[in-house]
């Protein structure tokens, strides 16, 4: 087994006693084998996957953009991109008891996307999130697009070197949800839709790119080349 | 019974918002343009054991259409006519949002809309399938199977069916003093399809309207229509789709959308299937 | 039912079947992922005239919610014949065997994925038969189970399957339609070869227990190189993605 090696279900990674910190790594008898497609890094005992699909799974205080589904008397469904729907109730929002008149769509409708928190996951029971976080509630402007969820820590890229650069050469606020939502906001709809471009080419390449300098030369690309087709 | 439905997917407000302020700019959120339909490619005999059969992709939606030859008897009110039979099915495979079990009422609705756009301009020459009239002749089964969902299934399945239908072998038949016997395994000539027809669909969103709408513009329309067309010109069916309302100047404006699209695929169907002759 | 009759299954001299194959050996196969745009993972296996394409949706929650385990997934798995994939035209409406054998392939796969990972959850399979030539089965578990991997559902191992039969007292591997319909024992099998483990194993006729043996050495030798095939095609997937070409 090579230092990095592309890996499908039952492959044999390793043998003997090294670490495993995936959940989609097994130990029978005495060799490691792997239960999803992606790639393998072996540095010395410690072995790391990157599965090439992933399931986003909520884990307390994840940031995650959703999209509600549908409202009940004292809480909403919302949809967080997980194989779990969330819960978020009245009571974890900044919004006070309505009159009997009234329902929980004047705050938050279906189809709308909202950013949230997730409070608990634990698999017997339903994800509960809440908009008391900062910045939280209803998104009302810029796009939101989903990305593959193995790809986000490239995305993000080493202490978010990589989103930042985009995020200033596009002139952009970007929200990255750890579901694999990712909120852009520009001042026009141009340079939003060239920070998406710079993003998706990250989640092409993901495994190519070393050095934000590489994704701000791209997104000078193409602005030269919007440029060139209007001047 | 047909209940509203509940359980349709979600397209976030957002979403919808953003379709809208494309099309006021003449854009749609494919790069599209209103009057552009997605890319056509068709694949005939793709189930070599059938008689007939087609795969069309239309942009990410996937349609197969196959054609089986069977013996059986005549509709009593039609003894010296062969018989045509659509079905439609919206397998599991082709969707997270359908279920397995019977054809549902779009699946129905998809059906009936293309067997009357055959049976209507008598595209089959029924009359050359008869074998015994009054006692046997051959049916045509068309099964439609929608292999993937992204929208104006119609379409799709129409440009398959002719497809289909156009390349379809009949097999021999064989009677006898006692009995009639199919004899599969030899094809003796094709089908006779004397008009091509297909089906287009345009659908209205706020004040616009677009061809070969995709699955998230057919959520967010007010209404679709589908209207199958000879290669005259000659309007072969007209089924209205979807819970809002038209007047009569969009459904005029419709009909003329739908026309420039149905001629881009009639032209499509001409140019494959001279290439496979 | 097809039957030739005046086709020669087996030659008595060159021991070669009616269209030209030896006894060990396969028919044509293709195999390709990720066929279906809108599915978490699918694919389209080819095995001679056989067609299959599966599809795999979820983990998703499903209703009704009494349906789901607390502490696992459950598989909900669909085998379906299209009505234009046979010889007759069928009816769409599931026939008892369809019934039998999504119950079969069901647990076959259910040996393999680790269910326990996604409780309250179900992984949905679908299989539609698009050309039925023989071994529809083992062509559905090959597809099954590449869509699987392709949907990213972890599996310990990949399932890989093939059928042998017996004809003229000769054991016969992957046989098609018109050697089903005239044999005297037709053996379906499924393993994760990787764990050397079997996950679905039936038998429609009579062998001998030297015959079983036998037969079963067969089956497992063809398994390994369809295993082998179905890892390059995932492989290939992942190279295509990464853009990482030689590596």
């Amino acid at each position: 087994m090579q230092q990095r090696d592309f890996v499908v279900p039952g492959d044999p990674i390793a043998r003997g006693n090294v670490e495993i910190s995936s959940p989609f790594l097994y130990r029978e008898k005495d060799t490691v084998y792997t239960c999803v497609i992606g790639i393998v890094e072996i540095k010395g005992s410690k072995i790391t996957l990157i599965p090439f699909q992933l399931h986003y799974l909520p884990k307390p205080n994840d940031l995650v953009i959703g999209v509600v589904k549908d409202v009940g008397p004292t809480y909403w469904i919302v949809d967080i991109n997980s194989p779990y729907e969330a819960q978020l109730p009245l009571s974890e929002t900044l919004f006070k008891q309505l009159s009997p008149q009234e329902t929980l769509r004047k705050f938050f409708d279906t189809g709308d996307y909202i950013l949230a928190r997730v409070l608990s996951f634990d698999r017997s029971r339903v994800p509960l999130i809440t908009t008391k976080c900062k910045e939280c509630g209803k998104i009302v402007d810029g796009k939101v697009i989903e990305v593959n969820p193995s790809r986000i820590s490239r995305i993000i890229g080493r202490k978010g070197s990589i989103i930042d650069a985009i995020s200033n050469e596009t002139k952009t606020k970007i929200v990255v949800g750890d579901n694999a939502r990712i909120w852009v906001r520009g001042r026009d709809r141009t340079s939003e839709d060239l920070a998406i471009l710079a993003i998706k080419k990250i989640e092409d390449l993901g495994l190519r790119i070393t050095s934000p300098n590489q994704i701000v030369e791209f997104v000078r690309d193409q602005k030269r080349l919007v440029a060139g087709e209007n001047g | 019974m047909s209940v509203t439905p509940s359980q349709l997917p979600l397209v976030p407000k957002m979403k919808k918002d953003l379709i809208l302020s494309l099309l006021e700019e003449g854009r749609r959120i494919d790069g599209r343009g209103p009057r552009e339909h997605r890319p056509i490619e068709i694949k005939v005999n793709y189930v070599e054991k059938a008689n007939g059969s087609a795969l069309v992709k239309l942009g990410d939606t996937i349609v197969l259409s196959g054609v089986k030859i069977e013996l059986g008897i005549p509709f009593p009110d039609a003894p010296s006519e062969g018989v045509l039979m659509v079905n439609a099915e919206f397998v599991p495979i082709a969707s997270p949002f359908f279920e397995p079990g019977p054809p549902d009422e779009n699946a129905a609705e998809l059906a009936r809309v293309i067997d009357r756009s055959l049976r209507e301009t008598r595209a089959l020459d029924l009359e050359s399938l008869v074998v015994i009239p009054g006692q046997k002749v051959l049916i045509v089964w068309n099964d439609i199977y929608i292999i993937s969902h992204a929208g104006n299934l119609i379409d799709a399945a129409s440009i398959a069916t002719m497809a289909a239908l156009s390349t379809t072998k009949l097999p021999k038949v064989e009677v006898t003093d006692d009995r009639v016997e199919l004899i599969r395994d030899e094809l003796v000539k094709p089908l006779e399809i004397k008009k091509k027809v297909v089906t287009a669909t345009v659908a209205k969103i706020g004040d616009y309207y677009v061809v070969d709408p995709n699955d998230e513009e057919e959520l967010v329309a007010d209404a679709r229509l589908a209207v199958s067309f000879e290669s005259g010109g000659v309007i072969a069916g007209i089924q209205k789709i979807g819970a809002g309302a038209l007047s009569p100047e969009d459904v005029n404006a419709m009909i003329n959308l739908a026309w420039s699209a149905a001629q881009s695929y009639l032209k499509k169907l001409e140019e494959f299937l001279k290439e496979g002759a | 039912m097809v039957k030739k009759r005046d086709a020669v299954l087996l030659d008595e001299k060159t021991s070669l079947r009616h269209d030209g194959r030896k006894p060990d050996q396969m028919r044509p196969v293709r195999m390709a992922v990720g066929v279906i745009p809108k599915a978490q993972g699918s694919a389209l296996v080819e095995m001679g005239k056989t067609k299959v394409i599966a599809a795999v949706y979820g983990p998703r929650e499903v209703l009704p919610r009494h349906m789901t385990l607390p502490d696992r997934a459950i598989i909900r798995l669909r085998y379906h014949m299209a009505p234009f994939s046979t010889t007759e035209r069928r009816s769409p409406a599931p026939s008892r065997r369809e019934v039998e054998l999504s119950k079969v392939l069901r647990e076959a796969l259910e040996a393999a994925v680790l269910t326990e990972l996604y409780p309250r959850t179900t992984i949905d399979v679908f299989i539609e038969v698009l050309q039925a030539d023989g071994g529809t089965r083992t062509a559905s578990l090959n597809a099954a189970s590449l869509a699987l991997a392709d949907a990213g559902i972890p599996m310990r191992d990949l399932v890989a399957a093939i059928a042998v039969g017996k004809i003229n007292g000769r054991l016969v591997l992957d046989v098609d339609e018109l050697e089903d319909s005239l044999s005297e024992a037709d053996l379906p099998v499924a393993m994760m070869p990787g764990l050397n483990k079997i996950v679905l194993l039936q038998l429609n006729g009579r062998l001998t227990r030297e015959e079983f043996e036998e037969a079963l050495r067969l089956a497992t030798k063809a398994i390994r190189e369809l295993y082998l095939y179905q890892k390059r095609v995932l492989r290939e997937k992942l190279a295509r993605l990464s853009e990482l070409e030689g590596e």
